[in-house]
């Protein structure tokens, strides 16, 4: 399902000018008027145009009309009477509250508040006296809706989909709202950005349908309206009369604005993938801490990028670029599978192009220019962690240890090395040499220092000769394995290593009668698909009791630290730390083991912090402690 | 520039987390969702 909706956009994407202008021409085929904005102003002067001075509107959800800010416009310009006919939009209006989600605008305002606030707000401003029950506001809203559709000079919608070949847009919903603003007004405009085309109608029914599934997990939505043109009859002698009793005016706005134009033209094409269903947003570690606070306009990491074209850099900046754990569970409920964890690595080096980094980031760039690492530890303590141990000098596999085992979590570092030892693996190590992989860099926006980086670090590697590089760091790894270029040393994590030892009869494990569950690091787990090793390995120790927790793999959430956040906003990070830890406690975990000593601090953290009685273990030093 | 950002960013952060009722109903709605990409 994903893979089909993602070819629909991306062919269109590629093919834009020629879908528009099918679409144009089918469309003016079937009696709309249609206009092709270059840009939000020409949108609104269209409008203008259109709508009358003082008169009444109706609208029903749409994000586009909500980015070119079209309604205040028209109650600043033209001094309309104005009604939001969704019912979550409706309460915003009544309480003077923002939208904060795409699919459920006031997701933010409790049942309480709604009773109490919504009937004081309809007798001061609409004269209207209603009990304070949920059931009865939803019934003065029903009516209202219909007494403004009933005077309203136009209906403004936006489309879930346009298809091309035939003309026709595609309108999903569950309420009914917007069939009724749709098709009772004499004039229903559409404004939509131009990557809601579809090559063709059965695309578009495809596109709605993963809005639907997507967005409120149903298989179509309960009203999907599919619009080609005016209201007509031609019942007497076949004469053609416009408007019978739908709209005898429909005005399709498509907005082929700079913003997007530019966005596509700087390799940003993915952000059109989007179908707006909010899965994205809704599946956020960041945004269930801290809600609309993370998007400007449009919710999330995918929102606040598309904010760099539409707004400015500074905004999304402003608006929580910075918050994002680049955790990638929004790629995985996406039904485009748009990659906004690579998107914002290169967005977010257009900020500190213009300065405007996170000043943490800024100075674990300078401590890893002066020290090799990002704690400010001198170069000599990099090594410390192998006190009392014999490193061998030479060796075929270089086990890469990574700053945080090295400086943070020693014991990670040690419990690698006995599992080397104890498995006869002919490894080595780079001692004091080591130094950071860039990764803190190339997550922060500092591209070009991350290049230098990977230049050093891939000469120091390549000298040792070695053949192969073990890994403990999920962190590091993921940056090897992905962003080193032509590398050329195969990186292999820890967690695949033991697989294959415990595969191959290698290692003997002493009993652990504990209940344990796996949190999958993103680093490994989503960016690259390691879910299998890891609970493999747990399950064959003696008697444990191996549970998930109830979201793992894909689905499993982030621990919050990654993507600059532990080190910008530590609250943030160690309240998305917290809910891991009570996803483990859930399912009755006493030992949660990770796979990357990052993600381990940080769930320590959160422990400590919660004061729970969980016992947080990496992968190495559960197997050190079993190992015979 | 950065560093008034940043700290704006901080507070923001701090609000938000303190919110418990406007981020308690986000939550609320979240978890009734949290089965929906379950896709058939």
């Amino acid at each position: 399902m994903q893979k089909r909706y993602r070819e629909i956009k991306q062919e269109v994407i590629d093919n834009l000018d020629t879908f528009l202008q099918q679409a144009k021409s089918r469309l003016e085929a079937n009696g709309c008027h249609v206009y092709i904005a270059y840009s939000v102003d020409d949108a609104l002067n269209y409008v203008n145009k259109i709508v009358s001075n003082g008169s009444t509107i109706v609208k029903s959800k749409s994000n586009t009309v909500k980015e070119i800010e079209l309604i205040d416009y028209l109650i600043k310009n033209k001094d309309i009477s104005f009604l939001d006919t969704d019912f979550g939009d409706w309460v915003n209006q009544m309480l003077e509250t923002e939208s904060v989600n795409p699919v459920a605008p006031a997701i933010h305002v409790t049942k309480k508040d709604v009773e109490e606030r919504v009937p004081k707000h309809l007798e001061e401003k609409y004269g209207i006296k209603v009990s304070p029950q949920l059931s009865e506001l939803v019934k003065v809203c029903r009516r209202m809706v219909r007494e403004y559709a009933l005077k309203a000079e136009a209906g403004i919608t936006g489309a879930n989909a346009i298809a091309a070949l035939e003309g026709a847009v595609l309108l999903v919903e569950n309420e009914g709202n917007q069939r009724i603003v749709s098709s009772i007004p004499d004039k229903h405009i559409i404004v939509a950005g131009v990557e809601k085309l579809t090559p063709n109608l059965d695309d578009a029914l495809h596109v709605a349908r993963c809005a639907s599934i997507f967005g409120v997990g149903r298989v179509f939505g309960n009203y999907d309206s599919i619009i080609e043109g005016p209201s007509f009859t031609l019942d007497v002698e076949w004469t053609f009369f416009r408007g019978i009793h739908g709209p005898s005016e429909v005005h399709v706005i498509i907005l082929y604005d700079e913003a997007r134009k530019k966005a596509i033209k700087e390799g940003f094409k993915e952000l059109f993938y989007c179908v707006n269903c909010g899965a994205c947003a809704d599946f956020c570690p960041v945004y269930e801490q801290i809600g609309e606070k993370f998007g400007y306009k449009y919710q999330g990491g995918r929102g606040l990028i598309f904010s760099v074209f539409h707004a400015s850099l500074s905004k999304a900046v402003e608006h929580g670029l910075f918050f994002c754990t680049t955790c990638g569970m929004c790629v995985e409920v996406c039904p485009g599978r748009i990659d906004t964890p690579t998107m914002m690595e290169k967005v977010r080096s257009k900020a500190v192009k213009e300065n405007l980094y996170m000043p943490p980031h800024k100075n674990f760039v300078e401590s890893v220019q002066k020290y090799g690492n990002p704690y400010k530890s001198p170069k000599k303590e990099r090594i410390s962690w192998a006190e009392g141990l014999k490193i061998p000098e030479k060796g075929s596999v270089l086990y890469w240890v990574g700053c945080t085992a090295s400086l943070r979590v020693p014991s990670v570092a040690r419990s690698t090395i006995k599992i080397l030892e104890k498995t006869g693996v002919d490894y080595t190590c780079l001692g004091e040499h080591e130094e950071c992989c860039g990764s803190v860099m190339k997550r922060t926006g500092f591209g070009e220092e991350f290049e230098k980086i990977v230049e050093e670090v891939t000469e120091t590697i390549r000298k040792t000769g070695c053949e192969k590089l073990v890994l403990s760091c999920a962190g590091c790894y993921r940056t090897f394995k992905k962003d080193y270029p032509g590398f050329g040393v195969e990186p292999i994590h820890i967690v695949e290593l033991l697989a294959e030892f415990v595969g191959s009869g290698k290692i003997k494990l002493r009993e652990f009668p504990k209940t344990v569950t796996y949190h999958d690091p993103c680093h490994i787990g989503r960016h690259i698909g390691l879910y299998k090793q890891p609970r493999e390995v747990i399950q064959v120790i003696p008697k444990v009791r191996f549970v998930e927790m109830d979201r793992n793999r894909e689905e499993a959430r982030c621990c919050g630290a990654g993507g600059g956040v532990r080190g910008a906003f530590q609250n943030l990070t160690l309240a998305i730390a917290s809910e891991r830890i009570n996803d483990a406690k859930e399912v009755g975990a006493e030992v949660l083991v990770t796979a990357c000593p990052f993600c381990l601090i940080n769930l320590r953290d959160a422990v400590q912090k919660t004061g729970s009685k969980l016992e947080v273990l990496d992968i190495t030093e559960l197997f050190a402690q079993l190992i015979v | 520039m950065a560093d008034s950002i940043y700290e704006n960013l901080k507070r923001i952060v701090e609000e938000r987390l303190a919110d418990k009722k406007h981020m308690g109903s986000i939550r609320l709605a979240l978890s009734n969702l949290s089965t929906r990409v379950r896709q058939p």
